[in-house]
């Protein structure tokens, strides 16, 4: 398995379900590239893991905890000046910023699941696995999720009051 | 089931995410890589916040004071859970180096960072240099008041005469420990004996201890003074097979018993089991401790069966049938003629002491 190829493979998922954890679009790219530096760093370990998928959003959680708990994204030294030009980046910050609105009233667990159910597409299974939960608890957090977002002002303001 | 709402579906999917820097993945990755490979080839040394279970004090820490030898040893069991950490980790007090001859290790708390420490150790002559720096922790936060953590030395088959700590490099920081031999008798004021035979490694659940004989017979030196225990068994609980297990405890207080009354302790030799025919009734058992100074030494004899011997080199920490010390031998030895029933004696007529 080629890294640079299974890293592209991966990329957005990590991202979406960075953002969807309360991210913003930036930190959620930081954390993808987080998790995908461990995972080089095992790639092994990654590639001999039961659950390969499961085991990488595991590494995606407890960077997310790590970087909650540190309660700020430590600066990365680079050898290259980020001066270089870019499109117009407001129309996709604004929608990764409508999500984290969108997701504002559900609970941190409540995000997990989501996350890892809808943006990671991790079974019940899975996703009861990388959480450490049963799968009960992981379909009892997913259902009071989906009710809260339902009933999001948020998402229906989004949706053009529709 | 109900589904996730359209809107937020699109929303998520509509997020322009980009593309992984590769390259500059693998380039944190290989470091993040090389950086455990160093960690992991630190062989001598090795950082551990979880490894320490108690240990036979050796010495006092000083800050540029003169050395003081401890009063206060604590327990190093001959085995270890790599699952034990910071209660087990108390058992080595702030200030104070542990030792394993088992395990031939060194263990010394420290705690500097929540980070975790790097050390790395040096020996000049009979002594031991270690010097401690916090772990280099890139996009780590470290608190200085982090967890107690503790420097592991392998390699050490026999005591330092003295231990060097310094910290961060800096002499200021200094710690030199003085090894001295630990004063058994201060060490438990108030007692000669313990209150509970220590227990080894004790497949059947009695607490006899070992029962392999002994390959040679102890080297006998002549106490300055000596006391003399009985204890009795007591039901500690059941077997997973329905066995009672049993613990030693002390009945009454130590008696002192004259050296002189001790005739036949230079006579104890390997126990031959050949040709014995032995009882299997349950008895007493008495532990005589010797002093040598301020050194310990137990003789535990069985007063049923074959009367088996065993010595503890520290009889509140070793138990019976594991000495290691000059003088002393691991195994069951069997006593000479007299010699129970001199002990009997002595304990029903000395005076009752401490």
């Amino acid at each position: 398995m080629d890294f640079a190829e299974w890293a592209h493979g991966r990329w957005a998922g990590l991202v979406r379900a960075a953002i969807v954890l309360g991210c913003t679009l930036e930190e959620g790219q930081d954390l993808a590239q987080t998790t995908l530096e461990r995972c080089y760093g095992s790639w092994r370990r990654v590639q001999d893991a039961h659950d390969p998928e499961a085991y990488v959003y595991r590494i995606l959680l407890n960077c997310h905890r790590d970087s909650r708990r540190r309660r700020w994204w430590g600066e990365r030294p680079t050898d290259l000046l980020p001066d270089r030009g870019v499109a117009d980046q407001t129309d996709r910050v604004d929608t990764a910023d409508a999500v984290r609105r969108a997701l504002a009233d559900l609970t941190a667990e409540q995000r997990q699941v989501v996350a890892l159910r809808f943006y990671a597409h991790l079974s019940e299974q899975q996703t009861a696995e990388v959480l450490g939960v049963a799968v009960g608890t992981v379909k009892s957090r997913l259902s009071r999720a989906l009710r809260r977002l339902e009933g999001s002002v948020h998402l229906t303001d989004l949706n053009g009051g529709h | 089931m109900s589904e996730r709402p359209d809107t937020l579906d699109r929303l998520v999917d509509a997020l322009d995410v980009g593309t992984p820097p590769v390259p500059e993945i693998v380039a944190r990755g290989s470091a993040r890589r090389r950086r455990r490979r160093r960690s992991d080839a630190i062989a001598v040394t090795v950082m551990t916040a979880v490894l320490v279970a108690g240990g036979a004090t050796l010495a006092s820490r000083t800050q540029e004071e003169p050395p003081t030898p401890t009063t206060a040893p604590v327990t190093l069991p001959a085995r270890f859970a790599p699952a034990m950490t910071l209660p087990a980790l108390v058992g080595v007090p702030a200030g104070q180096a542990a030792w394993s001859r088992e395990q031939a290790t060194l263990w010394v708390p420290a705690t500097l960072s929540s980070c975790g420490l790097r050390a790395s150790s040096q020996r000049t002559g009979t002594a031991i240099r270690i010097d401690v720096a916090p772990f280099p922790a890139e996009d780590m936060v470290c608190d200085s008041a982090g967890v107690l953590t503790a420097v592991v030395v392998g390699g050490v088959s026999e005591l330092p005469t003295q231990l060097i700590v310094s910290y961060l490099g800096d002499e200021r920081m200094r710690d030199v420990v003085e090894v001295g031999p630990v004063d058994e008798l201060a060490a438990h004021p108030g007692a000669a004996c313990p209150d509970r035979l220590p227990l080894g490694d004790d497949p059947d659940g009695h607490g006899f201890g070992v029962t392999a004989p002994a390959t040679s017979a102890p080297r006998h030196a002549e106490p300055d003074r000596a006391w003399v225990c009985q204890y009795v068994a007591r039901g500690a609980g059941r077997t997973a097979s329905g066995g009672r297990t049993y613990v030693w405890t002390r009945r009454s207080p130590a008696v002192p018993v004259p050296t002189t009354a001790l005739r036949g302790l230079d006579r104890l030799a390997p126990f031959d089991g050949a040709g014995r025919i032995c009882t299997s009734e349950l008895g007493p058992r008495w532990m005589l401790v010797l002093a040598h100074g301020t050194d310990l030494t137990g003789v535990v004899i069985d007063d049923f069966g074959c009367e088996d011997v065993r010595l503890t080199d520290e009889p509140f920490l070793t138990p019976p049938g594991e000495a290691w010390q000059p003088g002393t031998v691991p195994g069951v030895l069997q006593a000479p003629d007299g010699l129970l029933a001199a002990i009997r004696t002595a304990a029903a007529e000395g005076p009752s002491n401490r």
